[in-house]
């Protein structure tokens, strides 16, 4: 049976951009919405497009930062980077999410 | 942290607009391209494997929007949207935004004007250190006796004991002298005596010199002065080396100690501070006193504390400080005194013009809402919010009620100058009148209110429907809801009130200012001229060397043409500061040890009574023949007959100066009784007076002279009698007036204030006939449909026309109501203020009702008869 495809959690796209670029080193936004396609292997429903509001909200944050490089099709691209602010604030939410992950587990897995 | 780097990194973006949707767009090009290669190499066609990209891209322009969102501020652009919308839509109603905009500006101008003026004279802090500290004091009789109300050295000296550390006291009083500048003609400055604690109470540092030495208030100690800034630009040219030099002056010459500080104006215009040197025993009430607190002392102590050192002066000093109490009162108010409540009752209704303005303009909006109804609808039908449609109309509303504020303070500003020049620079504290920070945050403040209140009335009225209720109204036949109609029957009645309290408020004063103005103060002002010169009293020592030339004076100015009297006083009737003294006195057959009383005591020359035209009521008015060598002789008012001499015949009665028993030596007859005059001011009663007559009195160095003349207007005289002036002494400083003059500046505040609320009455009678005209005139337009669907069923023109007026005049008669009891209230708060008017007055409440109810009609028949006229038949055929 097909795992039906999940809309990405409220809030986390972040996190997985974020993860990504300090997982993958510099990457262009169509390079982190593969990179995101290819982990998800089709589970997640992702507009490609999501990830630039995303992406603009972490600069905001100071989390990451760009400049402009070439792709490999030899063209002007944006590329993102993660910043020492950005890994220190991966670290703290990959702890909240698992923690969040381990007691939600551990909930639906009690028997009543 | 990060919420504020976001909110920078947003606020900057603002900047940056051009560039950052250049590379969105770039960016999501090249991520299209890079999507669409990789479809091209699974085997699609180039135009298949780019619309593959933008669907797995998602739509565009809606990713774009979310960008931007998120870039910018988002209220930020929607704001610069709506403005831009709001602008384009009020430049298509040019005549809705100028009857708008001028409305407001006239509200606004009005009211800020007035509020630049009460800033300035009320709120504004004195120039003084922890002016708030500051208070003047005077003494009052607990029994009604009367008194100057001025301050003794004695209780200087028991309120400097008895207070302390709290409080610190000091001490002036009014002197004048005449200045002889190195160059130029002789100038009369007001000079002040002061006290030792005086400079270093208000706490100013003299801009030169160091003030004076404490050995200047040592008796027998030298004399000195200090000048006012104003005094050494105008007459010394600002010499940087004043200091040292000598100050001349008629009654002799003393050296210049220093400059005070260019804000020190106490007493209001002093020019010359002079040391004064005080008897510490000395009764004689003739000083300001002025006290200052330690910050947070509280009033309630210092004025119990006051109140015992009263109690231990009056069992000390039982004649003249038994039942003697002091008064105190914030300094500021003491300097601004009656013009106080002149500023707060016109402040109040410009207050009221204001809301009667706003009300105009929301009917206006109101109006111009039932027309849009369709396009809010529309706005709603493809996906505006309830919110958006909101925010746009209050941002119409507030870019209407910003170009009123800007208006109105070009409005506000050359009210203000023109007021200033209208006279009222001659008040207390309004020499400028500034348009600083308060002022602004004022009109801001009415901005915002005016923008949140008037604005609300359209967004209630076209936000709060649903769509598909309005997508249904026919524009033509819309009538507005119920809600709608109760809006502007309130808007009716509250323009009714407001106007009717408005009008009342006017009427008041103005019958006030008219008893005022036709108030006998007891002598005749027409065809007189007076002037006051001071005779330094080196030159006119010597027995009978003042009176002989006084007497050759006289002489010479009976001889200009035209002249038919002349006279001369110790003091002058209605001149601020100058209006007489109190002496002690007794009569006759009063028991030994009889309580200390004091009247008005005025010296003049023989002819006095006659020259100012005081009616003599009994016995007779000084003569010629009172003379040194004569019995001495006294006249007193009806007031003092009527206080002191009640059951006697006044004419038998002896008066004389001082404590103790009559001593048959000193002791006058009275003579005559004359008729009261007003001293003091137009609106307060005479007090008891007596008069002497020169030749049997001490000269005083101040000699007030008043010319009667024949001629149609007295000014014609004024050059003769100034030039027979200057040939008796040159080095005299005088100005000729005429009488009526001093009379009419006694009135100058009443007078703006008069004048101020006669022309909101009529502003505020103009706004209310236009408001409602515009309200009757939407109504009735609005139910056009309903009246033709009437006469369809049978009325008549005649009863369509009665059932809109009876409409209209129901709110009218309920808003009349309310403005009777508003006009009566207000006219309650402001009976101080009154002169023989009482806020009920039934003409006055009963016209200002007339004319408003009036007013009101007319403006509801105009558009009633238009509406009652109207032909049913094609209105019924569009239903």
């Amino acid at each position: 049976m097909r795992t039906p495809e999940a809309d990405v959690p409220y809030g986390t796209l972040d996190l997985i951009v974020l993860k990504t670029l300090d997982a993958m080193g510099p990457l262009h936004g169509y390079g982190i919405a593969r990179r995101i396609e290819q982990l998800a292997q089709g589970m997640l429903a992702l507009n490609q497009g999501t990830i630039y509001p995303a992406l603009l909200r972490l600069q905001q944050k100071g989390w990451i930062r760009s400049r402009w490089g070439t792709s490999e099709n030899n063209r002007r691209a944006r590329f993102y980077e993660i910043t020492r602010a950005g890994k220190n604030q991966l670290a703290v939410e990959t702890e909240i999410w698992e923690r969040a992950v381990s007691i939600m587990s551990r909930m639906l897995e009690a028997k009543s | 942290m990060t919420g504020l780097r976001t909110l920078i990194a947003r606020a900057c973006a603002l900047f940056s607009r051009r560039r950052d949707e250049e590379g969105l767009a770039e960016e999501i090009a090249e991520h299209l391209e890079l999507l669409a290669i990789e479809y091209r190499r699974l085997g699609l066609p180039a135009a298949d494997a780019r619309a593959a990209a933008r669907r797995e891209f998602g739509g565009v322009d809606q990713i774009k929007e979310r960008v931007r969102d998120q870039r910018g501020f988002l209220w930020f652009d929607m704001l610069r949207r709506d403005i831009r919308y709001a602008v384009r839509s009020l430049s298509r109603a040019p005549v809705f935004t100028l009857a708008a905009v001028s409305t407001l500006a006239l509200g606004m101008g009005a009211t800020t004007a007035i509020f630049s003026v009460v800033n300035a004279a009320l709120l504004r802090p004195l120039p003084y250190p922890r002016s708030q500290d500051l208070w003047s004091v005077r003494t009052q009789f607990t029994d009604g006796r009367v008194t100057t109300g001025l301050v003794s050295p004695v209780e200087l000296r028991r309120l400097k004991d008895a207070a302390s550390p709290n409080v610190t006291v000091a001490l002036s009083t009014r002197q004048d002298l005449t200045l002889l500048p190195p160059d130029g003609e002789p100038r009369a400055v007001a000079a002040s005596g002061v006290d030792e604690g005086f400079f270093p109470l208000f706490g100013l540092a003299p801009v030169l010199g160091t003030g004076f030495p404490p050995e200047y208030f040592h008796r027998n100690g030298p004399t000195g002065a200090v000048i006012s800034t104003r005094l050494w630009h105008s007459a010394f040219a600002g010499d940087p080396n004043i200091v040292g030099k000598t100050l001349s002056l008629t009654t002799g010459d003393m050296p210049i100690l220093g400059v005070a500080a260019p804000e020190m104006d106490v007493p209001r215009g002093t020019d010359v501070w002079i040391n004064l040197q005080l008897n510490p025993q000395d009764t004689g009430h003739a000083l300001d006193g002025y006290l200052r607190m330690l910050p947070g002392t509280p009033p309630e102590m210092l004025r119990s504390r006051l109140g015992g050192v009263a109690m231990s002066l009056g069992r000390d000093y039982p004649g003249p400080e038994r039942n003697r109490a002091f008064v105190i009162e914030p300094f500021v108010n003491a300097m601004v005194g009656d013009l106080r409540p002149v500023l707060i009752i016109v402040f109040s209704a410009t207050a009221l013009l204001f809301i009667l303005a706003c009300v105009n303009v929301a009917n206006l909006l109101l109006a111009r809402a039932s027309r849009r109804s369709r396009e809010v609808a529309i706005r709603a039908a493809i996906g505006a919010s309830r919110m958006r449609i909101a925010t746009q109309l209050l941002t119409e509303s507030a870019v209407l009620a910003t170009i009123g504020t800007v208006a109105g303070l070009a409005v506000s500003y050359a009210a203000v100058r023109a007021l200033l020049r209208y006279g009222a620079s001659q008040l207390p504290r309004l020499q400028a009148v500034p348009f600083d920070t308060p002022v602004l945050l004022f009109a801001i403040a009415m901005l915002v209110v005016c923008a949140l209140g008037v604005g609300l009335v359209p967004v209630l009225q076209l936000a709060g429907r649903g769509i598909e209720q309005r997508l249904r109204e026919r524009a033509r036949t819309s009538g507005g809801t119920r809600a709608t109609h109760r809006a502007l029957r309130m808007m009716i009645a509250a323009e009714v009130a407001v106007a009717v309290t408005i009008v009342a408020g006017t009427g008041l004063l103005v019958r006030s200012f008219l008893n005022l103005q036709r108030n006998d103060p007891g002598f005749v002002s027409r065809g007189r001229l007076t002037f006051d010169v001071l005779l330094p009293f080196q030159k006119y020592r010597g027995p009978g060397v003042q009176s002989a030339w006084e007497q050759t004076l006289f002489t010479r100015l009976r001889h200009i043409h035209g002249v038919t009297a002349v006279a001369g006083s110790s003091d002058f009737p209605l001149l601020p500061g100058e209006s007489g003294s109190t002496s002690l006195f007794r009569l006759d057959g009063w028991p030994e040890g009889h309580e200390h009383v004091v009247a008005f005591m005025h010296v003049v020359s023989p002819a006095f009574f006659e020259t100012m035209g005081i009616r003599t009521l009994r016995g007779r008015a000084f003569a010629d023949y009172d003379r040194p060598s004569t019995a001495p002789v006294a006249v007193v008012n009806e007031s003092f007959v009527r206080t002191y001499l009640e059951g006697r015949d006044p004419l038998t009665a002896q008066i004389s100066l001082g404590l103790g028993r009559v001593d048959p030596t000193t002791s006058r007859a009275i003579v005559g009784v004359v008729d009261d005059v007003k001293y003091g001011s137009l609106w307060s009663s005479a007090d008891p007076a007596f008069y002497f007559v020169d030749n049997q009195s001490g000269n005083t160095f101040r000699l007030h002279v008043v010319v009667a003349t024949n001629l149609p207007d007295p000014r014609m005289a004024i050059p003769e009698v100034r030039a027979q002036v200057q040939m008796m002494d040159p080095q005299l400083a005088f100005t000729v007036e005429p009488v009526s003059g001093v009379v009419a500046a006694t009135l100058t505040r009443q007078k703006l204030g008069t004048t101020l609320m006669l022309l909101f009455g009529m502003v505020a009678l103009m706004l209310a006939a236009i408001g409602i005209y515009g309200i009757i005139a939407y109504s009735s337009a609005d139910r056009y449909s309903e009246i033709a669907t009437r006469m369809a069923l049978g009325a008549t023109r005649a009863n369509i026309f009665s059932l809109l007026v009876r409409q209209g005049l129901a709110v009218a008669a309920a808003g009349a109501a309310i403005g009777m009891g508003m006009a009566l209230g207000a006219g309650r708060l402001a009976s101080s203020w009154l002169y023989e008017v009482r806020p009920s007055d039934p003409w006055i409440l009963g016209s200002a009702l007339a004319v408003v109810v009036g007013v009101a009609v007319t403006a509801t028949l105009i558009p009633v008869g238009r509406a009652a006229r109207i032909d049913p038949a094609p209105l019924l055929r569009l239903e």
